[in-house]
């Protein structure tokens, strides 16, 4: 009964906020205030349970393709848009999907969950399974010592009773892994070829010194990205490769594929069929606001590159075949502390067009001493935007916009994108 | 030949700290001074000489396993602080070549001993963007941090905030604060106040500043004052 109401009236939430063009997460809060054992009975009858997916960076390309994996593979998922990985976030998405007795009827649940809501989120929904990207760089403001997130990611990690998939070249989850040994889940690992590994930026690297908290014995990978080249990857399971199509350019989605292989092998044992994971993922589109290409009201493509944290912005950067024609930078409060962009390379920008946002001269500055023309500083969005969609159209018929997650949303919305992130 | 010392660029070197090394190289070169940058990692040699020494910052965990490291530089380091040779250290680098840290679990680990200052890890972290004094005037940047710093008796703070809170130390050529922005690129006059005193041992001169610096110093500036006027403090002249 209670559930019941919860249903309705997070429905009826549901409703009303899409029809003001507002945030996602209310609809959830809504069932929840209702029905505080919201989420502990839509998962509860679920035949496989449910899969945690977490790390500092890649969660959301993690989870959307391991769930394209499943799906290829005849597998009934229920998953969490990106980036609604909060306990509001996936209730609203439960709304979306289960009848009034707020009981899901898919066989599996995979869900992306933030780092430092994992911890609360494992008590109810009790994930057997939890696979775990990476520990990078992220927001120092909010988690002061990776020290912390590694011990939230433990404390959920620890629930897991059947698969415990880590990154077997992050020192980190290498040493948590080992900590859990005994814990009853079957320990996996995935692993980059040492080649690729070495290319990229020591910053996003699991070995980063400034991060590696611990060393621990190196573990084993079953799974292997052996090449990463534009959007195809070579993925190794048990030994066996397979050309992968990503949703978008980059080592990171290459890695992140590897990862969702790993997770998906485990969890479908022999029955695993490694060419439809491959089809799964090939049929992807680029996850929201992650490499994504949008168009403007005028047909122009715009590239957005977002720049949560270092990691994230260099991986980036260096994904870009080539330094972009024009290029629009956004950054605002929603990064708080801008001062790691000084340790990150840009040589692939070679100008500025408009840097625009409230750390906007922050920007400047940085790119003064880089030696980086910039053409314009607008502190307001408004006529930044306007300013940079004048521009001529670029020879590649491409412009690319570096942004912090906050702009990019105020830029959508000033493009006519109505949907929100998470909004499923 | 100018030659700065940067101390574990890498161990210490996720926060952009790195930038301070930048502006002082970036500068130097549109004062048309020879500097060179010597990073030394965990294990390294330090070089025989320098005139300038930096210390990014990092988070604790990156900090506790270079005090042992530290301990095996610590005479030199010291004897180029006596030597006129100035430091600039960033928050844990500035507890690493403090006296020394009093741990949460209560263990003490030794400093380099390099900076007048002891430092206590709190539970409590102070976090968000900051402005105020120093000797060459206002300054701004952002702190986030976990520590009491105790300087010794006798020293003076580096900035007082308008909050009405003091950061850092300064002795000297020594300077130990929390700041961010990076703190040189945010606050020009102190890269410059740097480079002099650096130039000076290294018996170098320069020339009259290539154009490109009133333009840097036009945006870090503009920088300072946004940050003031989220801060609610007033607008700096013009």
């Amino acid at each position: 009964m209670r559930t019941a109401l919860a249903v309705l009236a997070g429905r009826l939430a549901r409703v009303l906020t899409r029809l003001r063009g507002g945030g996602s997460a209310f609809p959830g809060r809504v069932a929840l205030l209702i029905a505080p054992r919201f989420l502990q009975r839509a998962v509860e009858n679920l035949p496989l349970g449910v899969v945690f997916v977490s790390g500092s960076n890649g969660k959301s390309t993690t989870t959307q393709m391991l769930v394209s994996a499943l799906r290829e593979n005849g597998v009934d998922v229920f998953t969490n848009p990106s980036g609604a990985n909060l306990p509001q976030g996936i209730a609203s998405a439960i709304l979306a999907t289960a009848p009034l007795d707020g009981r899901l009827r898919n066989t599996i649940a995979v869900l992306e969950v933030d780092e430092a809501f994992g911890p609360q989120l494992a008590k109810r929904l009790v994930p057997h399974s939890v696979l775990l990207i990476n520990v990078q760089v992220d927001q120092l403001n909010r988690f002061h010592e990776p020290d912390r997130v590694v011990g939230m990611l433990e404390s959920f990690a620890a629930v897991a009773t059947r698969h415990l998939v880590v990154n077997a070249d992050d020192h980190n989850l290498v040493a948590l892994a080992s900590r859990l040994a005994d814990r009853g889940a079957e320990l996996s690992a995935f692993a980059t070829d040492p080649k690729l590994l070495a290319e990229s930026a020591w910053l996003a690297r699991g070995d980063n010194p400034a991060l590696a908290t611990s060393q621990a014995a190196p573990i084993a990978a079953s799974t292997r990205l052996v090449s990463a080249h534009d959007e195809v990857a070579v993925i190794e399971v048990d030994g066996v490769g397979v050309d992968v199509m990503l949703p978008a350019r980059g080592l990171h989605n290459a890695v992140d594929a590897t990862a969702a292989f790993a997770m998906a092998r485990a969890l479908l044992g022999d029955g695993f069929d490694l060419a439809a994971a491959a089809r799964g993922v090939g049929s992807m589109a680029a996850v929201y606001g992650r490499g994504e290409v949008i168009r403007t009201p005028a047909g122009e493509e715009l590239e957005l590159l977002m720049m949560k944290n270092p990691p994230s912005m260099q991986v980036n950067l260096d994904a870009l075949p080539e330094p972009p024609e024009q290029v629009l930078v956004a950054v605002d409060e929603g990064t708080p502390d801008p001062s790691w962009v000084y340790g990150t390379d840009l040589s692939k920008i070679r100008r500025v067009d408009v840097v625009t946002g409230t750390k906007c001269w922050q920007f400047a500055t940085r790119f003064a001493y880089e030696g980086v023309r910039v053409d314009a500083v607008v502190p307001e969005l408004g006529p930044a935007l306007d300013r940079f969609l004048a521009l001529p159209p670029p020879a590649t018929g491409r412009k690319t916009m570096v942004v912090n997650y906050e702009q990019m949303m105020l830029i959508r919305k000033r493009l006519g994108y109505r949907e929100l992130e998470g909004a499923s | 030949m100018i030659t700065l010392v940067h101390l574990y660029p890498r161990e210490l070197g996720i926060n952009g700290d790195v930038g301070n090394v930048t502006a002082l190289r970036v500068r130097a070169g549109w004062r048309g001074m020879p500097l060179e940058v010597i990073d030394v990692g965990a294990g390294d040699a330090l070089p025989s000489t320098a005139h300038l020494v930096h210390i990014g910052s990092g988070p604790a965990s990156a900090r506790q396993p270079l005090h042992a490291d530290i301990a095996r530089h610590a005479k030199k380091l010291r004897s180029w602080a006596d030597a006129g040779v100035p430091f600039l250290a960033i928050a844990a680098g500035w507890q690493l070549l403090g006296r020394e840290v009093t741990e949460l679990d209560g263990s003490v680990s030794a400093g380099a001993g390099v900076l007048p200052s002891t430092a206590r890890v709190s539970p409590e972290r102070v976090v968000g963007e900051v402005a105020g004094e120093t000797e060459l005037g206002e300054v701004a940047g952002f702190v986030n941090f976990g520590a009491d710093d105790a300087r010794d008796a006798g020293v003076a703070p580096f900035a007082r905030l308008a909050s009405g809170a003091e950061d850092g130390l300064i002795a000297g050529g020594l300077i130990g604060t929390n700041l961010h922005g990076p703190l040189l690129p945010m606050n020009p006059v102190w890269a410059d106040r740097l480079l002099d005193l650096a130039a000076e041992l290294a018996g170098v001169t320069g020339h009259e500043p290539d154009a490109r610096r009133a333009e840097v110093d036009d945006y870090a500036r503009r920088s300072r004052d946004a940050i003031r006027a989220r801060l609610g403090l007033p607008a700096l002249p013009r």
